[in-house]
């Protein structure tokens, strides 16, 4: 009141001022704070956006795979060999489910209701799924009602579940006091197990106000209609439902979107019966799962391979691709090489679940695209007769008391393009085993049975005389001798002080190339091959893909061994450096040098251990080198020589195309569900084998005397329009003692314009005309019989022609007949090589030509870089064993270490023989190698 | 004559853009409190909701909290009028006996006080629980507002602005001790603001400021890294410190910021519509129509949504602050200086807190958030803007 108007006005200006000067900074921070959640948020909205639509998509939606139909599998006519069938699934989606069950309902109180109580926790307390629902009524996790109620010992723990239940029941019913005092009934517990119905029955539950009310809902109705049409094997309802109420309790709480699968395997009808009720029965699924079904259960089963759940280390592998952990995944041959064909594209059925995770809606089913279809090469009728005609085969031999003969297996090759026309190998599997899942036992069986093996690829064999060809081939390219000249066979051949006998001890008389391969003259290839040397012999083997991968694709192809000089060098040495007494001071240096940091000092070792190995070397010369009796023992296909039946087809169609060496392969074509070819296979040439067409001529020649001619080793067998060669391989066990003959037969046919070629063995079966002659005698009947494979159906009606009465049925009497009983057979077996000498002395030479012949087992690895590999201790044998007493004895022979008696023998030879059965897994059941 | 004076001097802008903003906040408290649980109890169809257009969709949200937040809107407008009518001036004179009767309400919380989430905050008055802390925040802007007004122009130095530390303190203790840190906050945020606009030293107050932020971040800072003393329960340390790095514990402490997180940020441009937010209508996002409302909202409104909701509220602010400039006297400034005040802060904080860049701490989104107290007492400070506004000296400009 003192200031003037004037006064109050200066005063209020200069406020005024004062405070714009204040607001300026106010709004600014203002401003900033605005910018500050402005910034942020746009960033989050506008720049995150696509991660935070992730992060919202992982909450609210939840996926379940659904599993798209593995492509199908056909052979060459459009017949299917590999299909899918529908599993039928029942499941309930509503989590929300009481069961069969029985409510007690107190309808008054009175001064008994606590004795009643008492009784009824009693009772309850043994029923597993009333403990449950009591559980759940209390509030608690089930950990900590689990922890409450748990004592020592089972009948404590039963009186402390018994206390609780009491305990809830009492508080029930006193928190609802006014309510039953109003007349109004309070449900109390609950009784799942019907023998606690009973028991409850039983306990004139009236007289305390209880009644026992009988409820069902889609749970029971479903399990008992599906009972009643006997989809649950000797199970009570009861047992089935309690089941499905564990499993719904657990899933509820962890995965409360996932249906619970109540039935699984539910035959069609019943689904059909499902779907007519389906309007009774909300939340009831039928989900179908395509599992792979196999009409002709064990057919082509090697090649087919077998499909699995994916495997831990396969799923980390693929999981980019889209696999789930619980998927399918191709294990093996052609399931697991075109498993990225095969597979299809899994569809998903989505379902918007809520931040409890119960199902909010499907969101729709994306549907699974079908894996594409295989059509393969092999034509169905031709593998099956092969099938039969092995399974044949064993019988044959197995009733002629060759009791070791139990496996066996055949290829037949397009000798046009390499296509597989069938593959078997003996004995086999069904690969429907391996969809309806495996126990552990019974995967070891299988392993043991040798089911799984496929021989035509996965195991080697000594080719025998099938090798001859080889020989011949060198002989004649490197014109050693004219393919008409006539040698004079005593039956015998002498090198030196060595003598190899035929297997004819008295000769084949006049010999040339022709006829040499005709009667299998081991003679003749014995002089012959040994002029014409290993070096030359294993070129032609290389040549002819033989020692080498096919390359066919399927997985556990082995590649054998063409044993060269350099090749044996290498093997000896490893196993001299590995396991000979000399050499363990360079063992010894070899440790040092593994040890040695300093590069200087590892210089100096290396060089101290190469001086010692040369050295010890030295002494061993005439083990490391290659001896002439081992090209002797070459030349008619035994020694290290080991091969494939695949490999042996592969290069007998070469021969039987004129020089053509195919890859050979089983799919031609690869077709989308909807028909279009998304793959097609032409034909892979691998090379065109260096041998001229005339000399192939002769080998061919020489191959359909085999079969036509009198005198052919075949010509019992076959005596139509084909070419053939047999073998016997000697098996010795890892002792080197024999152990019996696998027979082996290769053949082609037409000869004139061949179109198939087939190779066989027989393990154990004695010889190769005898018991692998009879099964490629059935496929290639099979092959001419069927209109459908043969192209030229003129030369087929010749065929037939010539011999009707062979093509349809074999001789009478044929399975019947010994082995030894057919004419001209009563000998040796064709190969065998016997020696002069006393017994001790022959036993000794058997052991130490033969040994290397141990290496017909199945053997992984034979290239001589592997050597160091356990697998190869068998074939270092002839390096310990005593020379042939007819070879020329080297120098060393005379050191006693090397001419190796008895006891040394068994100590060098045994010691690593033991070590064989280190030999990979896959190869690992040579059938009835002991 | 003096009505229609009035009337003519009432803030339009402000009347408008808190109209605007209220009616936003109904539409998303609907959307926000309807939620698939409901939805499904009522036996609707998830796939018709899907197909239905915006006004379909209105008419199918829970009503439930839309009819008592307007009625509360309501009420608070009443508040208003009545608070409009009285001259602001008039209120100098009992400051005194409101200042007590805050503390008294605010003892008597923590006496009589219902807990709800680890807290109490309320009080029951027959069917309504009262929440005084929202009403003490009002209180302690009109009652330090005379209390620095007396002192204009004297408040140079820390021993000047001592009494006002501590006239706040009082009851700020109080509300620690429900506690309800986040409203405390708001206790610093008020006295701090209007300390600035009074004090002949603006940068001390700033300084003082600054020197508090930094004392408390170190506190924090040390006890994280050496294990300090502080004067909080390792828990509650927890949450405040939790959205820095809220996946350190996706299910429990950070599972609110995470999902508020993942609603805002999937929702886009456009966001994903009324009731079509997968993160709020099926539950995932917690608290949505009280503290997360605005990740509601940016979530089906999308950016445009929240943009204009903050544009709305830029606009509110601005004319707070004209009005704080333009009062006849320093006690109206300091007023709506306290609401401005007040009002920023607890956006920054709501906000901050959906997107991550707070900590949390219960405080609602003003005039947005349900809830009756809080809507009564925005309400009334709205009133005592316009009051203000009204019996300015319009002359001078």
């Amino acid at each position: 009141m003192t200031y003037s108007g004037e006064q109050e006005r200066a005063a209020f200006m200069k406020r005024k001022t004062l405070v714009e000067n204040r607001m300026k900074y106010f709004l600014g921070a203002i401003f900033l704070v605005l910018l500050l959640l402005l910034a942020k948020l746009s960033f989050m909205q506008l720049v995150q956006t696509e991660q935070f639509r992730t992060m919202a998509r992982n909450n609210y939606i939840r996926i379940t795979p659904v599993f798209a139909p593995r492509g199908e599998i056909f052979d060459r006519n459009g017949e299917k060999i590999v299909t899918n069938k529908p599993v039928y699934a029942v499941s309930i989606n509503d989590l929300n489910l009481q069961g069969t069950t029985y409510h007690l309902y107190l309808d008054r109180i009175g001064p008994e209701t606590v004795s009643m109580a008492d009784k009824l926790a009693w009772i309850l307390a043994g029923d597993e799924e009333s403990v449950q629902y009591f559980q759940q009524i209390s509030g608690k996790t089930p950990e900590q009602f689990n922890n409450d109620v748990t004592r020592d010992n089972d009948k404590a723990t039963y009186t402390a579940k018994k206390q609780a239940i009491e305990e809830i029941i009492k508080e029930r019913v006193s928190s609802n006091k006014v309510n039953l005092e109003n007349g109004e009934a309070l449900e109390i517990a609950i009784a799942y197990n019907p023998s606690t119905v009973a028991t409850l029955r039983q306990q004139n539950l009236d007289s305390f106000g209880i009644r026992l009310e009988k409820r069902t809902d889609v749970l029971s109705e479903l399990v008992s209609m599906l009972h009643k049409e006997a989809v649950f094997e000797g199970k009570s309802t009861y047992e089935v439902e309690s089941g499905v109420r564990a499993t719904i309790r657990e899933k509820k709480y962890y995965r409360p979107y996932e249906p619970v699968q109540v039935a699984d395997n539910v035959p069609s009808q019943t689904v059909v019966t499902l779907r007519e009720r389906q309007m009774e029965m909300p939340g009831v699924v039928v989900d179908i799962q395509p599992v792979r079904d196999y009409p002709y259960q064990s057919l082509l089963a090697h090649a087919l391979g077998y499909v699995q759940n994916i495997k831990q280390e396969q799923y980390e592998e693929h999981k980019d691709e889209g696999y789930f952990m619980n998927d399918l995944y191709g294990q093996y041959g052609l399931e697991l090489i075109y498993e990225s064909d095969l597979r299809g594209e899994p569809g998903a059925r989505q379902v918007e679940v809520d931040a409890s995770g119960q199902p909010v809606r499907d969101l729709g089913l994306k549907q699974p695209v079908p894996g594409n279809d295989l059509v393969l090469t092999v034509d169905l009728n031709l593998q099956k007769a092969t099938e039969k005609a092995l399974a044949d085969g064993v019988a044959r031999a197995q009733s002629a008391g060759y009791s070791l003969a139990k496996a066996s297996a055949a290829v037949a090759m397009d000798v046009r393009s390499g296509a597989i026309l069938a593959m078997a190998s003996y004995p086999s599997y069904n690969p429907g085993v391996f969809t309806e899942g495996l126990s552990g036992t019974e995967w070891q069986q299988l392993q043991d049975s040798g089911a799984l093996l496929n021989r035509t690829i996965s195991a080697i064999y000594a080719p025998g005389s099938t090798f001859k060809m080889v020989t011949a081939a060198a002989i004649l390219e490197n014109k050693i001798v004219d393919p008409t000249y006539k040698m004079s066979d005593p039956g015998y051949y002498r090198l030196g002080q060595g003598i190899w006998r035929d297997w004819k001890p008295d000769g084949h008389g006049m010999v040339d190339m022709r006829k040499a391969l005709e009667v299998s003259c081991d003679t003749y290839f014995y002089r012959f091959g040994q002029m014409v040397g290993v070096d030359a012999i294993a070129s032609v083997a290389q040549e002819f893909g033989l020692g080498e991968k096919t390359s066919i694709k399927l997985p556990g192809e082995m590649s054998g061994v063409v044993p060269t000089p350099e090749w044996k060098y290498e093997l000896v040495k490893n196993m001299l450096i590995m396991y000979n007494d000399d050499f363990a001071k360079v063992r010894e240096l070899n440790e040092q040098i593994k040890k040695t940091t300093s590069e200087s000092r590892k210089q100096q070792l290396q060089k101290l251990r190469d001086e010692e190995q040369d050295k010890q070397l030295k002494k061993y010369e005439w083990d490391l080198n290659w001896q002439q009796f081992e090209t002797i023992n070459m030349s008619i296909g035994q020694g290290d020589n080991s091969y494939t039946i695949m490999q042996l087809a592969d290069y007998v169609a070469a021969i039987a195309n004129n020089g053509t060496l195919y890859q050979p392969y089983l799919v031609d074509k690869i077709v989308a569900p909807d028909g279009k070819v998304i793959r097609e296979f032409k034909p892979q040439v691998r090379r065109e084998v260096n041998i001229s067409k005339d000399n192939l001529q002769i080998l061919r020649e020489g191959m359909r005397m085999v079969a036509t001619s009198p005198n052919g080793t075949a010509s019992a067998v076959f005596g139509l329009d084909v070419a053939a060669k047999t073998g016997t391989a000697e098996v010795t066990d890892a002792k080197g003692n024999k152990v019996g003959n696998h027979a082996l037969f290769v053949a082609f046919a037409p000869y004139e314009k061949p179109e198939v070629a087939v190779a066989v063995v027989l393990e154990y079966g004695y010889a190769g005309n005898t018991y692998a002659g009879p099964i490629a005698r059935q496929i290639l009947d099979a092959y001419l019989a069927d209109p459908e494979t043969n192209a030229n159906k003129d030369e087929q009606i010749t065929a037939l022609g010539n011999q009707p009465n062979n093509i349809v049925a074999l001789p009478e009497g044929w399975d019947t007949q010994p082995a030894l009983n057919w004419p001209g057979w009563e000998q040796l077996p064709d190969d065998s090589v016997t020696t002069q000498g006393d017994n001790s002395s022959q036993s000794r030479q058997v052991q130490a030509k033969q040994v290397p012949a141990a290496s017909s087992r199945p053997v992984t690895s034979t290239k001589p870089v592997q050597t160091t590999a356990p697998v190869s201790v068998t074939q270092s044998l002839p390096v310990v064993v005593t020379p042939p007493d007819e070879t020329q004895p080297p120098p060393t022979m005379s050191s006693p270490t090397v001419v190796a008696p008895e006891p040394t023998q068994s100590q060098s030879v045994q010691q690593p023989s033991q070590t064989t059965p280190a030999i990979p897994e896959e190869v690992s059941e040579p059938n009835g190698q002991p | 004559m003096k009505n229609k004076r009035f009337i003519k001097n009432l803030d339009l802008t402000l009347v408008g853009v808190t109209g605007a903003i209220l009616v936003f906040s109904l539409v998303m408290i609907g959307s926000a409190s309807t939620d698939y649980g409901w939805w499904m109890r009522l036996g609707l169809d998830m796939d018709k909701l899907q197909d239905a257009n915006i006004f379909q969709r209105l008419l199918w949200m829970k009503k439930e909290y839309v009819v008592k937040q307007f009625i509360w809107t309501l009420l608070g407008i009443t508040a208003a009028a009545v608070i409009i009518y009285i001259p602001y001036e008039d209120w100098r004179r009992y400051t005194k006996h409101l200042y007590i009767a805050n503390l008294l309400l605010l003892g008597s919380v923590l006496a009589l006080g219902r807990t709800a989430m680890g807290a109490e905050r309320w009080i029951d008055i027959g069917p309504f629980a009262f929440q005084p802390s929202e009403f003490a925040k009002l209180i302690i802007i009109i009652t330090l507002a005379d209390f620095l007004a007396k002192r204009e122009g004297q408040i140079r130095t820390i021993k000047d602005m001592l009494p006002c530390f501590i006239f706040v303190v009082l009851p700020m203790l109080l509300i620690l001790m429900q506690p309800d840190l986040g409203t405390s906050l708001v206790f610093i945020a008020i006295l701090f603001g209007m300390l600035f606009v009074v004090s002949l030293k603006p940068l001390l107050v700033t300084g003082i400021f600054s020197a508090g932020f930094a004392a408390v971040v170190g506190l924090v800072w040390s006890h994280l890294k050496f294990d300090t003393w502080i004067p909080m329960h390792e828990y509650q340390l927890r949450r405040l410190t939790i959205f820095l790095d809220p996946w350190s514990d996706m299910q429990g402490s950070g599972y609110h910021v995470i999902q508020s997180q993942i609603a805002i940020g999937s929702s886009g441009f456009w966001g994903k519509g009324l009731l079509r937010g997968t993160q709020s209508f099926l539950e995932f996002l917690p608290i949505r129509h009280t503290d997360f409302i605005f990740s509601v909202l940016a979530e089906e409104t999308g950016f445009l949504g929240a943009l204009l909701l903050l544009i709305l509220f830029g606009v509110f602010l601005y004319r707070g602050v004209r009005i704080a400039f333009e009062a006849k006297d320093m006690f109206g400034t300091l007023l709506a200086v306290g609401i401005v005040s007040m009002i920023t802060f607890q956006i920054l904080v709501n906000v901050g807190m959906t997107i991550a860049i707070m900590p949390v701490t219960g405080l609602p989104l003003p005039l947005f958030s349900y809830g009756g107290s809080s809507m009564i007492a925005n309400m009334i400070a709205i009133g005592v803007l316009l009051n203000i506004n009204m019996r300015r000296q319009k002359s001078i400009f």
